[in-house]
């Protein structure tokens, strides 16, 4: 590993030197304004509109006022959580990183990752926006869930967006996807997800419906475990989930990375495997553009619950960065920043129970049967059942947007946070999607 | 002490900079992972016998291969005579007739090859069946790279002097014989300058494989590509280096190394 990483400082190196003679003319320009550096992803925060200004920008504003010193913030958008590891490895300094669960694992096992101050956590101030306003759900879900050296996902994350994975499918095939087996099934008229920790879920998910309904494992011994089954990446089972995602790609489905969007919307495809925050945006064009009618289903079995969530690298400017952190937790903003890019915030609040409350309510007089939908465990303050949280929304959102946006209490305990894979578990993961991409 | 003279030479300092940086110094690293093992990252050569002992690599390896090969022989096919007409035809203006097939070229490659998927989706030739797939490739690979083809024959074409064809028709070779005999061996440089510049970006170029055919094609290009996306930079690094040394063996073959007929290869082309 020495030699690895003083390999990885030398390329560092090498890269700083030559790109130091494009960096001068900025520096030389620059003044003594800190710099907090962000990384993140394309559009995934309100990036402003004629009206409004980018929330980078009004964040800026909002620190001076709050702490009397400017900041600047450099928000750097990166492709994916592999392109933003590999940055990392190469020397790249982020204050304020913004990768998925897995991401997150990974980073804390190689000690790259700071903790929240203990300041953060303190509910008594009135701009900690997000240890005020995050949701039971998530914020149970981040204490429960701890890292390979046993402290909490809580000390170094602060969650951002979340949301499941399923089916996009065509109402009649509702029911038919319950069950994992749906892809493989609709063949060339199904997509999958282009990359291995998608797909080995979803094979994973089709390996268990066998075992279940095969006998070999009943219903009680699976919920028992479920966590465990769903991350399950023994050599046996590994070779398993091979053999049954090898048959999905011959079977002719697609993997698609995010190319299949158009066709989906057009209604090309009968089932496609989606991420929830894609699944609405595609729900709401098929519904705008086509007239076309989709549901979004998640497997009974069980499914994948993803967050993307906020941390601090070692060695970053901890105070700015929990500042910011906090200015996009507040409800209001949380609102702005899901309202801009689809996804479900993981802070609750009355601005961002309203927002969905009117987004989804059920009209005056609509012909549709109403029926109750529960939100309690998202947005009460300790998680319990109340009224207030109760929305009366149109019978067919029960498996449409606002069930992508919030799972029911039922889904939510078939939920699993997908675990990062250790270098050797990688190694194999990796032999596996060479030999299912490359199968026809 | 010795007064330091400006010489020519120094003109490639710049250059030969670059090339450090850039080319011998990343290789070295490319080496280096490969020869590292990403579990243990201990030094072992045990990357390049798993690459060798896994059926997968060698089966799209032989793949990537065959496609590089077919969209060679169909540039080459088609560059041929394109190039040749151009070069003989009697127009004052040929380079406006050469730009036609160069214009593409200027045109972002990602942006044509789109435009190209979104033309096959149209015409229903997208995802039909295995074979359309390659053939769709193949395509994809053929529209990408004739230029390169293209310009190498065309330029050696036009530089073959004249006189030796109106020496072989003055011996009483008929047209067809005084192509083959005289035009053809000399424009052989032409023909493996363009082969070797259409045959290996094409077995490499995942982004035409991945697209043309919604990812069911997978080449070597695309392994490389998510190995070093997915933390497996010596499985990475070991097919980039397989791939390097296919290079260095058809350079070889092809007699790319050898420095004889300078003119007609250094000089005359691009």
């Amino acid at each position: 590993m020495k030699n690895a990483l003083s390999a990885k400082k030398i390329l560092s190196v090498a890269l700083a030197a030559t790109t130091c003679a494009a960096a001068l003319p900025s520096l030389a320009s620059c003044s003594k304004t800190p710099v907090l550096r962000i990384a993140s992803w394309e559009e995934y925060i309100d990036e402003g509109d004629e009206e409004n200004n980018p929330m980078v920008q009004d964040f800026e504003a909002w620190y001076e006022e709050q702490t009397g010193n400017k900041i600047k913030v450099k928000y750097v958008p990166l492709d994916d959580n592999e392109t933003m590891y590999n940055k990392i490895s190469i020397g790249e300094q982020y204050d304020l990183l913004c990768p998925s669960e897995y991401m997150i694992m990974k980073l804390q096992a190689e000690d790259k990752l700071e903790k929240f101050p203990e300041s953060f956590f303190d509910t008594s101030v009135e701009t900690n926006y997000y240890a005020r306003n995050v949701s039971p759900y998530i914020d149970k879900t981040f204490a429960e869930g701890k890292f390979t050296n046993g402290e909490s996902w809580k000390d170094y994350a602060a969650g951002y967006m979340w949301g499941t994975t399923g089916f996009v499918v065509k109402p009649e095939y509702t029911a038919e996807a319950q069950y994992w087996n749906v892809v493989k099934n609709h063949g060339a008229k199904a997509t999958a997800k282009n990359n291995v920790r998608d797909s080995y879920f979803m094979g994973l998910g089709m390996y268990y419906d066998a075992q279940l309904s095969g006998g070999a494992l009943t219903n009680e011994e699976f919920i028992a475990a479920i966590a465990d089954k769903m991350n399950d990446t023994s050599e046996s089972t590994m070779n398993a989930v091979k053999t049954l995602l090898t048959e999905v790609k011959t079977s002719g489905v697609r993997f698609e990375t995010d190319d299949a969007k158009d066709e989906i919307i057009a209604g090309e495809y009968d089932v496609s495997y989606q991420w929830s925050g894609d699944a609405v945006y595609i729900l709401d064009l098929a519904e705008e553009e086509n007239n076309l009618a989709l549901d979004y289903v998640i497997p009974s079995l069980a499914s994948n619950l993803w967050f993307d969530g906020w941390v601090m690298m070692k060695g970053a400017n901890v105070n700015a960065a929990a500042a910011f952190v906090n200015f996009v937790s507040k409800p209001e903003n949380a609102v702005r920043n899901s309202d801009y890019i689809g996804y479900t915030p993981c802070v609750g609040g009355e601005a961002v129970f309203n927002y969905f409350a009117e987004k989804y309510s059920a009209a005056d007089g609509a012909a549709e049967s109403v029926v109750d939908y529960d939100l309690s465990y998202f947005f009460s303050a300790d998680g319990n059942h109340n009224e207030n949280y109760v929305l009366s929304v149109p019978e067919s959102q029960l498996k449409r947007q606002l069930f992508a946006q919030f799972p029911d209490e039922k889904t939510i305990k078939r939920l699993v946070v997908m675990r990062y894979f250790d270098a050797a578990t990688n190694d194999r993961a990796n032999s596996l999607w060479s030999e299912v991409s490359a199968a026809k | 002490m010795k007064k330091v003279r400006f010489s020519r030479s120094f003109l490639a300092i710049p250059y030969a900079l670059f090339m450090a940086v850039f080319v011998v110094i990343p290789l070295f690293f490319v080496l280096y992972y490969a020869l590292r093992d990403d579990v243990t990252g201990r030094l072992t050569f045990g990357n390049f016998v798993t690459f060798f002992t896994t059926p997968v690599n060698l089966r799209v390896a032989g793949r990537s291969f065959f496609i590089a090969f077919l969209s060679t022989i169909s540039c080459l096919l088609i560059a041929y005579p394109v190039a040749y007409i151009i070069a003989r035809c009697n127009l004052k203006n040929k380079s406006a007739l050469l730009l036609i097939f160069i214009v593409p070229m200027w045109v972002n490659f990602v942006l044509r090859i789109n435009a190209l998927k979104e033309l096959l989706s149209w015409m229903g030739l997208i995802n039909r069946s295995a074979g359309w797939d390659i053939f769709n490739t193949v395509l994809g690979m053929v529209y990408d790279f004739l230029p390169f083809m293209i310009l190498p024959i065309y330029t050696t074409i036009l530089k073959i002097d004249k006189s030796y064809l109106e020496a072989a028709r003055d011996l009483g070779a008929n047209k067809a014989k005084t192509f083959l005999r005289v035009t053809l061996p000399l424009s052989k440089a032409g023909i493996l300058s363009g082969v070797s510049m259409v045959f290996l970006p094409s077995m490499t170029n995942y982004v035409v494989s991945n697209w043309m055919t919604n990812n069911k094609v997978t080449i070597i290009g695309g392994f490389i590509d998510f190995a070093f996306l997915n933390d497996s930079w010596g499985r990475g690094s070991v097919t980039a280096i397989v791939l390097l040394a296919l290079m260095f063996l058809f350079t070889y073959l092809t007699g790319g190394f050898k420095n004889e007929n300078g003119a007609a290869k250094g000089k005359a082309l691009w």
